[in-house]
């Protein structure tokens, strides 16, 4: 960690607040003559307090590069807003030593009607740079954003491609000079090489001893970029140290909170929709049978997939792989290799369970994708980067003595579970398993 | 460790804000540039393109001066009663509806305000920026169509850089007012092209003042009181045509006075309400 004492503060927050005032449910928002009477009689509506964020103390220092997570809804958005001065505190204060340059979507302030060119310059003032900055770095801007921007330059950026507008938003800010730069979730957008573009731009930023503050809900990006993390949840600081720790801290909270991760409703997705994966859950075992809140090296992992019909769904497969940090599949799971297909009717839903017996994998991070369809005929839904699967260091084992095979494989057993609103209990009677 | 001053101290907003108007000056290139996407935005993808500027201002004196001049009788063979109708009509440009423009300054912009952090008073002052720019072309159109309806401008043409800038003024404190409520309120986007309408009807926009002065009156003094703005107006065509003021000094010296305080007005909401722009918006 480069948090050293010595270094200088760059950021300091402490105790900060920031409250909202919701109606509670079933209201809505008042008329201008509503409000009015309703303060001329002293009679305010009700109000509900909502702390988005709270309490909320930290300091960062110069060079760096520090990743905050959390699940929805934790606050991330919220302290970033805050940080980057777009929304003011409740409580609590924040001391900038250094010009904040914020990333929060790529491409504010892009103006359809504007050209490419124009645009380039209107964000840069936006972002805070002056003309004469944009003016010097104008090549570099372009040349960041690739041959095909260049090439429509003086196109209104509406008849751009979405991925154009992205990239160009991204060269400008990537482009900015501040002391402390701001990012949220910019690698949802572009293509992998962009990304990995990207990624690198931070870094090198990182590098040049600035002090980088990254959000993202990609682990593996954040584990790559980042030395230290700040876990958000409920709007409070749950966590703050190194990016392992808290990543897996993070994690072990996905596996036992309910409401937490899992979801798979809005994941970047493919296919005809026909079918729609809705969660993904994890579930290690320790090889002795006994459930365990982390994933090691010769863990037992239980995935369970539900999966629900819009239209009928005859003989369809679905497929499960882990994939290391540079996408590569590592082990890939298919239920059609045990003869097991989904059929449902419209509507119904079905939970396809996937029992990986001995996994051996390293420590680490790794993404999984899910996928069903039938293979080389019809992809019905692909979600690349369904979750991601932390394999922890096992504090009991020693590193070197780690069994790893040569090549990925693993055995595993595929269960269909129609019907995944039957209670627990149920299911269990109702599970067919395989062979 | 070293213990600095930070560049940057974010606090709770108390009290009444302060006016902070450095910030503009730090920010004059985003004044600028938000000046200039507005200027270039607007007539973009018309074929008459910035010709609008001038024909627009120009369809309504004529419409005004056929109204008024012709049907109600008012230009009693005044040749140049249309150039009076089109002074009234720039007078216009330069007040009613830059209010209107400025109006959706913020709403305009939702997406970059959630977003992005600037000085949100950079917004409206480029928003003014724009609109007077369209005042000068349409400016410059008046001056050439004066020879042909024989009016010579007179020394009172030496006055018009203050009626400019209070009316100007008056424009953005109102329009900052509007923008500010506009944000919490959309009702203020549908009420106000009907204020507007209504000041100016009741404004000596396409009328001469001196018509209507006998007919009110005691009322007249109250009228003025009432609209800063028509002493402004008047003002504004007086020094562009010459002839007659017909209003006292004490009335001027009292818009001027009304312009600076609409403008502090409007400074001051737009500052109170500036914190919750982007809770709100």
């Amino acid at each position: 960690m480069s948090s050293s004492t010595s270094s200088t503060k760059m950021v300091g927050v402490s105790k900060l607040g920031k409250r909202y005032k919701i109606a509670p449910r079933g209201t809505r928002p008042g008329t201008l003559t509503e409000n009015i009477l309703a303060t001329l009689r002293g009679k305010q509506p009700p109000k509900e307090d909502f702390w988005a964020v709270r309490e909320v103390s930290f300091e960062v220092h110069q060079g760096e590069v520090v990743g905050l997570i959390g699940h929805n809804g934790a606050g991330k958005s919220t302290l970033l807003k805050l940080l980057s001065r777009i929304t003011e505190p409740t409580e609590g204060q924040i001391a900038l030593y250094g010009r904040v340059g914020s990333l929060l979507e790529v491409g504010t302030g892009f103006h359809p009607e504007l050209t490419g060119r124009e645009n380039v310059f209107m964000n840069g003032a936006i972002l805070g740079m002056t003309r004469k900055e944009i003016q010097t770095r104008f090549d570099e801007i372009i040349d960041f954003a690739g041959p095909r921007v260049a090439l429509h330059l003086d196109t209104p950026v509406k008849r751009y491609s979405s991925g154009m507008t992205m990239r160009l938003g991204f060269a400008v800010a990537a482009n900015l000079n501040p002391e402390i730069l701001i990012v949220d979730e910019v690698l949802a957008v572009g293509d992998a090489e962009f990304q990995k573009k990207c990624l690198g731009k931070m870094q090198e930023v990182a590098g040049s001893g600035r002090t980088v503050f990254f959000v993202s809900h990609n682990l593996a990006a954040v584990t790559a970029l980042c030395s230290r993390a700040l876990l958000l949840h409920g709007g409070q600081l749950h966590e703050d140290g190194p990016v392992a720790r808290v990543a897996a801290t993070y994690q072990l909270m996905a596996r036992s909170g309910t409401a937490l991760g899992g979801d798979l409703t809005h994941a970047q997705r493919t296919g005809t929709g026909a079918g729609q994966f809705l969660s993904l859950n994890l579930q290690p075992f320790a090889p002795d049978g006994t459930p365990q809140p982390l994933v090691y090296n010769g863990s037992t992992l239980q995935l369970e997939l539900t999966v629900k019909a819009e239209q009928v769904l005859t003989d369809a497969s679905v497929t499960l792989w882990i994939a290391d940090s540079n996408t590569y599949r590592l082990i890939d799971c298919s239920s059609a290799l045990h003869g097991k297909l989904v059929r449902l009717e419209p509507g119904e839903t079905a939970r396809v369970r996937f029992t990986l017996g001995e996994l051996l994998l390293k420590p680490g991070l790794y993404t999984l994708g899910v996928s069903l369809g039938r293979p080389e005929i019809e992809d019905i839904d692909t979600i690349d980067f369904a979750g991601t699967l932390e394999v922890a260091v096992d504090p009991e084992a020693a590193q070197a003595a780690l069994i790893l095979p040569g090549a990925y494989t693993c055995r595993y057993k595929t269960e269909i579970i129609p019907g995944s609103e039957l209670p627990e209990g149920l299911t269990v009677n109702t599970s067919r398993q395989a062979a | 460790m070293t213990e600095t001053k930070p560049l940057i101290l974010v606090r709770p907003p108390q009290g009444l804000a302060a006016l902070n108007l450095h910030e503009l000056t730090q920010y004059w290139e985003l004044v600028r540039t938000f000046a200039q996407r507005e200027i270039m935005l607007r007539y973009r993808q018309t074929a008459l393109g910035v010709i609008w500027v001038v024909l627009q201002p120009l369809l309504t004196a004529g419409i005004a001066s056929f109204v008024f001049g012709k049907v109600a009788g008012f230009s009693q063979g005044d040749p140049a009663f249309f150039l009076r109708a089109f002074s009234g009509q720039i007078a216009w440009t330069i007040f009613g509806l830059s209010i209107f423009k400025i109006s959706t300054c913020l709403v305009g912009n939702s997406a970059m305000l959630s977003k992005v952090f600037f000085p949100r008073l950079t917004l409206p002052v480029a928003s003014t920026l724009a609109a007077q720019m369209d005042t000068l072309v349409a400016f410059a159109a008046f001056v050439l169509l004066m020879p042909f309806f024989g009016v010579a401008p007179t020394l009172a043409i030496l006055t018009i850089p203050l009626w400019f800038a209070a009316l100007a003024t008056m424009a953005l404190g109102l329009g900052m007012m509007m923008a500010a409520l506009m944000v919490s309120y959309r009702d203020v986007q549908f009420i106000l092209p009907v204020w507007l309408n209504s000041l100016m009807v009741f404004s000596p926009v396409q009328w001469p003042l001196a018509k209507m002065a006998g007919k009110l009156g005691a009322l007249g003094t109250l009228y003025f009181l009432v609209n800063p703005a028509a002493i402004l107006i008047e003002g504004f065509r007086w020094s562009l045509m010459g002839g007659a003021l017909g209003i006292a000094p004490w009335q001027v010296a009292y818009a001027a006075v009304m312009s600076v305080v609409i403008l502090l007005l409007g400074l001051l909401i737009f500052r109170m309400q500036e914190r919750r722009f982007a809770d709100v918006i």
